[in-house]
């Protein structure tokens, strides 16, 4: 190699070697430009996508919201670790009206139009939907016409369909008949995806219910997260319990049925706590404002023992090197050095509380609580947010 | 000097053995620090590094670079009971940084080669971060002219590309 070339030719880069600098791109919208360089990174693009191969680099969640700038079709993604905006094109109805109960693997939950009442599975940057079962495939919810000739739900207690039970008109089982939607990965094609479903009320089955041995029915499941480490899903009951949910993937060419879920205590009831994931276990104590809505006024972070089966209170001190992402449908904790445009030692928090589907024109309960100091911070991607509810999402593989 | 190091030994780092860049530059290196190139390492199992390592896709400005990496790094795979020449974490990141940091077109791509020919996996990582970097925030026409790639798509098919992902190509 005596012919010093000035100019490398970076088009011979190997596809291996591509596919590995694809893995280091944070942003998707970065990867998504690489896709469009030239045609063997093009080749390369779409081999990393085929393969799912997982990102190098920790992703940051992005804040989804709409906002009156950007008009009812797109909606709006600004990622605060690094401080970019993206606007993402979205059919109307998708975003207008709809609520969404989840958001994981970077897709949506929302719930589509009667009679059905589908739970829909949107990619907001790719496009991708998917549609799971209607309504009435829950094992306790029956939909009938009423005698003035409207269609109504009725959804039963618990299990054993005893007398108590609701009738919803469509708009209301609509917003309360399902609680979160957590999935195991990213449904698009080919992958063989688990959702686990909370619904209302009292019950947290899934459409394959979920037992839970020893439990009274009346408690019911306020949160869960999927553990990608170890496959679990776990999820956090009324009374401050803790279960992990192992369910078991069928096996795609067997025509029997996977053997039911199984669920494991991971930690007994303990009083006057709500909200929180696997290891970190989040108080946001949310006072009501009859006037402006919910707001933050203290967060308390607890590190779940299951071995002493105690909750141990954090110290912000203890957290200062982290950085908490909190949202009614997703939650999530980084180490901060990962992100150096974020501030360590603060919960960014973006509407947790479950009541924000009946103050849709409030003010958002959106921005950065700093640990220490105890109150919270605007964050500057915040302005202009107009959406019925602003999930944070991220992209774990490739979008 | 390379039959003199043929038989020598250093304290942990074993055998000493020879590297030869296209351009015929010879680079002793003890076998520990060698290994750190999987291909290398593969080698030096099935005995046939005797008469020292021909690498006929690296020239020796970049072997050089290679091998000053693969000395530094060489106290990381090493157990870590020898201290004295295992070089310190902070030394070692602030050497890493500065290496990369100088990379530059055309030298940045030699290096990516090399590390993947010789199968250094923390180099190709740290290499490969360094482009991923260079690409962040670009649009493709400024990706192509950071590496000086040609736009080989016909206009349809660029605006197909496009199409299918608008939202990435806002600006």
């Amino acid at each position: 190699m005596e012919e010093e070339t000035a100019v490398a030719d970076w088009s011979a880069l190997p596809d291996d070697v591509v596919i590995t600098v694809m893995g280091y791109l944070a942003d998707p919208d970065d990867l998504v430009r690489s896709g469009a360089v030239c045609s063997t990174w093009r080749a390369a693009y779409a081999t990393f996508r085929r393969l799912r191969l997982p990102s190098t680099t920790a992703r940051p969640p992005w804040l989804l919201y709409s906002c009156d700038a950007y008009g009812p079709a797109a909606a709006a993604l600004y990622c605060p670790a690094t401080g970019k905006s993206l606007r993402v094109p979205l059919p109307a109805a998708l975003l207008d009206g709809r609520p969404v109960i989840g958001a994981s693997q970077g897709w949506l939950v929302t719930v589509d139009e009667a009679p059905n009442l589908h739970l829909v599975l949107v990619n907001p940057l790719t496009g991708a939907m998917a549609t799971l079962p209607p309504i009435t495939s829950l094992h306790n919810v029956e939909r009938f016409t009423s005698r003035k000739g409207k269609t109504r739900y009725r959804v039963y207690d618990d299990m054993a369909y005893n007398e108590a039970s609701l009738v919803y008109s469509p708009a209301q089982a609509r917003e309360w008949a399902y609680h979160q939607v957590v999935l195991s990965c990213s449904p698009a094609e080919g992958s063989a995806c688990v959702a686990l479903l909370l619904h209302r009320p009292d019950g947290d089955e899934r459409w394959t219910p979920v037992a839970y041995p020893g439990q009274a029915c009346s408690t019911a499941c306020r949160h869960a997260i999927y553990d990608d480490a170890d496959g679990l899903f776990y999820t956090l009951r009324f009374d401050g319990s803790i279960y992990a949910i192992d369910v078991p993937r069928a096996a795609s060419a067997s025509s029997s049925p996977p053997p039911p879920p199984a669920t494991r205590e991971v930690m007994r009831g303990v009083t006057d706590l709500d909200n929180g994931s696997k290891f970190d276990y989040a108080d946001g104590d949310d006072v009501e404002d009859e006037e402006a809505g919910l707001f933050t006024r203290q967060l308390q972070i607890f590190k779940v023992d299951g071995g002493e089966q105690k909750l141990v209170e954090a110290s912000a001190a203890s957290l200062e090197d982290h950085v908490l992402f909190l949202g009614y449908e997703f939650s999530a904790c980084f180490p901060a050095e990962h992100f150096p445009a974020l501030k360590p030692g603060c919960a960014y928090l973006a509407d947790d509380h479950e009541l924000v589907s009946m103050r849709k024109h409030c003010r958002r309960d959106i921005g950065r609580w700093d640990m220490k100091r105890g109150q919270m911070e605007r964050l500057s991607g915040e302005d202009d947010v107009a959406a019925p509810s602003q999930p944070w999402l991220n992209w774990p593989t490739p979008v | 000097m390379a039959a003199a190091a043929a038989e020598a030994t250093i304290d942990g780092g074993g055998k000493m053995i020879i590297l030869i860049s296209a351009d015929g530059k010879r680079f002793e290196v003890t076998e520990a620090v060698a290994s750190q190139s999987q291909l290398i390492s593969n080698m030096i199992e099935d005995d046939c590094t005797e008469n020292g390592v021909r690498l006929p896709n690296v020239d020796g400005d970049i072997l050089t670079m290679v091998v000053d990496y693969c000395n530094m790094h060489a106290g990381d795979a090493a157990a870590d009971g020898d201290t004295t020449k295992a070089s310190s974490t902070e030394e070692l990141k602030k050497f890493d940084a500065e290496l990369v940091q100088a990379l530059e077109n055309p030298v940045l791509f030699k290096l990516i080669l090399a590390a993947n020919f010789l199968n250094i996996k923390s180099l190709l990582d740290m290499t490969c971060q360094r482009v991923a970097d260079m690409m962040s925030g670009k649009t493709p026409e400024q990706m192509r002219e950071t590496f000086s790639i040609e736009n080989d798509f016909t206009p349809e098919e660029e605006a197909a590309i496009r199409q299918e992902n608008a939202w990435a190509f806002d600006d």
